[in-house]
């Protein structure tokens, strides 16, 4: 994607994110972290910091890059064009080493950062605590219990490796004793570790590593319920863990973790609640991707309407925002003046952020079956100025084949190979043959299949697709070669819990040998994976 | 449950349409405590479609794996696979597959016998059907084969299957005075999940010419691109039906054609699964036009306060005698008769019509409805008497009439 003037659909995976956007993390992180430690609470408690030397050590003692086991990583992810590594690395909250190289300038520019990226307007009784915190004397302040922010880690057990658990019941100990996985213990207990146990996909343990930091802040076991403070790494601990808790399919434990924090709108979630600490810092110390994922929960419980008003007020919010900055005013409403280019960064970050709300609505209207919602979001989408029109199109399409509407979903599919102009590649193939299916026309899907895995040949969706389209056209065996020679070439990514679902359908149906078959595909992730969902594991020794 | 011990197995899976799967997108900035690392999972799981990678919409087919209900109208497909649990070479498998309704057994496979099924090979069959019938389907499948020995075997195994309701079809007539018919459907989807309407067409008997009234002047239909219904939800449609001529010339015929005729829905639902139903013939109630029938033919929309006006009627004899009548014009609040009331008509043969002309003066201006028509069978001494036989709008002067 190149980076132009226009937002791209999704910021996540362009890299057109302006380098300045990028500031210290760590920095700050520091500050907040030594004074959470000095700090004395409403009700006079003291924090207790059990683990306080650790995560203090990572902030204090910089680690050298070569060190970081994880910089091959961040160095390939930084390949892609403008981002260099430098900035990748820092911006992951890592010390480098040019700490002292921190200009004022640099400042200056961080702070304008720090505005546009945590700008937040917060409801009328919030706005009126932090006026009434930033005008009391320091230390004479003390707003209501039901205003602050009282969360806790209420998952009372630390995870265990599921994957392993399930070895060691159906392959046996000396099985599982094989097994190499990371734990929480493995890795620096501080934020760096727990980076390295999301990469490998040990999701579970990075879990734990949540649990063990948070207590840090006092927001640990048995700790919901009872005050403390917050600074930028304590809520980034906590989007963190309630990420993982979603990927994880924990919808439960998340929801009930996530309920202390309501909508991110208590006094205590905004700097200017610490006046001593942030200065004349505004905004919302909650990142912008927690207030998302927050909105996003209830849809995991079963409760999709209490998502979409949600994300209806967060996209109100994310639209005033953008109109504030349209008028001349800064984000939060304020008459402050903005540069030029301040104003158009900030204008381009936030039209990224409405198109990322209107994306999960659309996602939370898919899961409530209101195809009407979400066609007239992404028609909304496809009409942008510099959107993708092609890739949008085609996600229409498929909107449309999902529901039924097979003629809607031609129409999209050529606007779309309309748009893109050139020979048809990989989606424009794939969607062509979910079209045949639509039609019951399962041999010529296949057709369409195999033409994109000639442009494609590791693809594991187009190799899942044409083992479908073998078993409705009465070829069970041969379904059941192309799943498992999608695992065998790219075992990786191939062990993904819909082509495990798919394969072991096909061996519930291939003969009575299946238990066995499924033995040696919980083998192969154990081999292969950190983390398996839970779903799956049933599935295989079930 | 099978008593014997059988050298092979039978396995059956329906094949109700995939899904198309897709990640929940977790996503992050790259200034969140994970960097890029949750986008980068996002974006390398093979679920993801490039480009659209926070949105829904998956590209990848996903089995189904929950039992999906079958509706009147839809097909069932099955998958049925025949496996051996021996590793000797068993011969002359065949597999008969039936569909046992309530009402009749219906043949759905007899493949021809595989003469020999070596271990580890399948025998593989899929059948397709479109179901006719609510209630419940059994699918029988029986497995015929020999063994290494010779010995002839055979086993049956049987599947049940609800056949629900997909849709609920109201209809309600309304006979107009020239004679349409006008039918509203509603259609109303009783289906567990959405459905989109691909066709709703009105399969009218011979006797009618349809005109559908669901399209708005410029072609498009009222209900926009796409009809979608969810759950519950209803769908009105209406269709206005001419009598043909032969038909309208005949009021004995038009008075007993009832058959309206069938109203043809096409439906699709997840993934393009199909589904159609025709209505059993709709009926009409017969309209009674009874021995006499009177109808305006002609009457002006707007006439002027105390100007003459006159307007026409249709009368016809209905009936198989010559009837006499004598016509009465009752006082009517607002409008003057200019007329003889108590005048005898000349006779009217049987099955014949005539125009009668009336004349009137309107005295107070508005909204005025005519009537006060009395007929008198001489021979009966029946009456039948017409009121609100139409309505005019009296206007004040000629300039008013011509504005408007």
């Amino acid at each position: 994607m190149s980076r132009n003037d226009q937002p791209s659909l999704s910021q996540y995976f362009g890299s057109n994110e302006n380098s300045e956007d990028r500031t210290d993390f760590s920095k700050e992180v520091t500050e907040a972290t030594a004074e959470i430690i000095n700090l004395k609470l409403a009700d006079g408690k003291k924090i207790i910091a059990k683990n306080e030397p650790e995560v203090c050590r990572l902030f204090s003692e910089p680690t050298p890059q070569a060190r970081d086991p994880t910089a091959a990583f961040f160095d390939l992810i930084g390949s892609n064009q403008n981002t260099g590594t430098n900035g990748i690395i820092s911006d992951l909250g890592l010390p480098t080493n040019n700490e002292e190289s921190y200009s004022s300038s640099r400042l200056a520019i961080g702070s304008e950062a720090d505005r546009r990226r945590d700008a937040w307007i917060s409801s009328e009784k919030t706005r009126q605590c932090l006026i009434a915190a930033a005008t009391a004397s320091p230390g004479t302040y003390f707003p209501n219990r039901e205003m602050l922010t009282m969360p806790g880690v209420l998952l009372e057990e630390e995870l265990g490796d599921a994957v392993g658990e399930a070895v060691s019941m159906c392959l046996g100990e000396a099985e599982a004793a094989q097994r190499r996985v990371l734990s929480a213990s493995d890795v620096t207990q501080d934020e760096r570790g727990l980076r390295e146990l999301v990469q490998a996909g040990a999701y579970r343990a990075a879990i734990n590593l949540t649990a063990r930091l948070l207590t840090i802040y006092g927001q640990g076991i048995g700790r919901a319920g009872h005050p403390s403070k917050h600074s930028p790494h304590s809520l980034q601990l906590w989007f963190t863990r309630i990420a993982l808790l979603v990927k994880t399919k924990a919808y439960g434990v998340a929801s009930m973790e996530a309920e202390a924090f309501g909508h991110l709108d208590k006094p205590d979630l905004y700097y200017q609640f610490y006046p001593e600490m942030y200065g004349g810092r505004l905004g919302s110390i909650a990142s912008f991707s927690f207030r998302l994922l927050l909105a996003e929960l209830p849809m995991h419980c079963g409760k999709p309407k209490d998502s979409v008003t949600r994300l209806f007020n967060t996209l109100a919010t994310v639209r005033q925002i953008l109109t504030n900055l349209r008028k001349g005013l800064c984000e939060d409403g304020s008459p402050m003046e903005l540069g030029e280019s301040d104003r158009s960064d900030s204008l381009r970050l936030w039209i990224g952020r409405e198109v990322r709300v209107m994306h999960s609505i659309i996602n939370c209207a898919l899961v409530l079956k209101d195809y009407e919602l979400a066609m007239d979001l992404l028609g909304q989408l496809c009409e942008r100025d510099g959107a993708p029109r092609h890739a949008l199109l085609s996600a229409l399409g498929r909107l449309h084949l999902q529901l039924g509407d097979v003629s809607g979903a031609e129409v999209c599919f050529n606007e779309a190979a309309e748009v893109k102009g050139a020979t048809p590649g990989v989606r424009e193939l794939v969607d062509r043959g979910l079209l045949c299916i639509a039609q019951s026309a399962f041999d010529e899907a296949y057709t369409y299949f195999q033409k994109a895995s000639l442009l494609e040949s590791s693809n594991v969706m187009i190799l899942n697709n044409m083992g479908v389209c073998l078993l409705y056209g009465g070829h069970l065996k041969e379904a059941i070669q192309v799943l498992e020679s999608a695992i065998t070439s790219n075992p990786v990514h191939a062990l993904h819990e819909s082509l495990l679902l798919n394969l072991c359908t096909l061996y519930d149906m291939e003969s009575s040998k299946g238990r066995l078959k499924k033995f040696a595909l919980l083998r192969q992730i154990s081999r292969y994976q950190a983390d398996a969902p839970a779903t799956i594991l049933e599935k295989l020794y079930g | 449950m099978e008593t014997e011990e059988h050298l092979l197995s039978l396995k059956v899976m329906r094949l109700t349409r995939p899904t198309l799967a897709s990640p929940f997108p977790v996503t992050c900035d790259s200034r969140d405590l994970p960097g890029n690392l949750l986008n980068n999972a996002l974006q390398q799981d093979p679920t993801t479609v490039e480009g659209t990678e926070t949105l829904c919409s998956g590209q990848f087919l996903l089995l189904p794996q929950t039992p999906v209900n079958i509706y009147l109208g839809e097909t069932f497909s099955s998958y049925i696979c025949v496996y051996t649990e021996t590793s000797d070479v068993v011969s002359n498998v065949t597999v008969k597959v039936d569909l046992q309704t309530s009402s009749q057994r219906l043949p759905l496979s007899a493949n021809p016998p595989t003469p020999q099924l070596l271990p580890d090979k399948t025998v593989d069959i899929v059948i397709h059907h479109e179901v006719k019938e609510i209630g419940t389907h059994i699918l029988v499948c029986e497995v015929t084969y020999q063994t290494p020995n010779g010995a002839a075997m055979s086993f049956r195994k049987f599947f049940k299957i609800m056949v629900l309701k997909p849709l609920d079809v109201k209809t309600k007539f309304c006979n107009a005075e020239n004679d349409d018919v006008y039918l509203e459907a509603q259609v109303q989807n009783i289906t567990a999940g959405p459905i989109c309407l691909e066709k709703v067409a009105l399969d009218a008997s011979h006797l009618f010419n349809v005109l559908p009234l669901n399209g708005m002047p410029d072609g498009d239909s009222v209900f926009g691109k796409t009809i979608i219904l969810q759950p519950q939800a209803v769908c009105q449609f209406l269709y206005c039906l001419e009598p043909n001529e032969k038909l309208s010339s005949d009021l004995k015929l038009l008075s007993g054609a009832t058959n309206i005729g069938k109203l043809d829905i096409v439906w699709r639902s997840n993934l393009g699964e199909r589904g159609r139903l025709q209505t059993s013939q709709l009926q009409r109630m017969s309209p009674d036009y009874g021995d006499i029938r009177m109808t305006i033919t002609e009457l002006p929309n707007f006439v002027v306060l105390e100007d003459l006006f006159t307007f026409k009627c249709n009368l016809i004899n209905n009936c198989e005698r010559t009837v006499e009548l004598m016509i009465y014009l009752e006082n009517v609040e607002g409008i003057a008769w200019c007329d003889i009331s108590g005048r005898k008509l000349e006779p009217l043969p049987p099955m014949t019509q005539k125009t009668l002309e009336f004349k009137c003066i309107p005295l107070i201006p508005g909204l005025r409805t005519i009537s006060g028509v009395k007929l008198l069978d001489t021979f009966l001494k029946r009456t039948y008497t017409y009121d609100e036989l139409g309505q005019i709008f009296v206007v004040l002067n000629d300039e008013n009439c011509k504005s408007i």
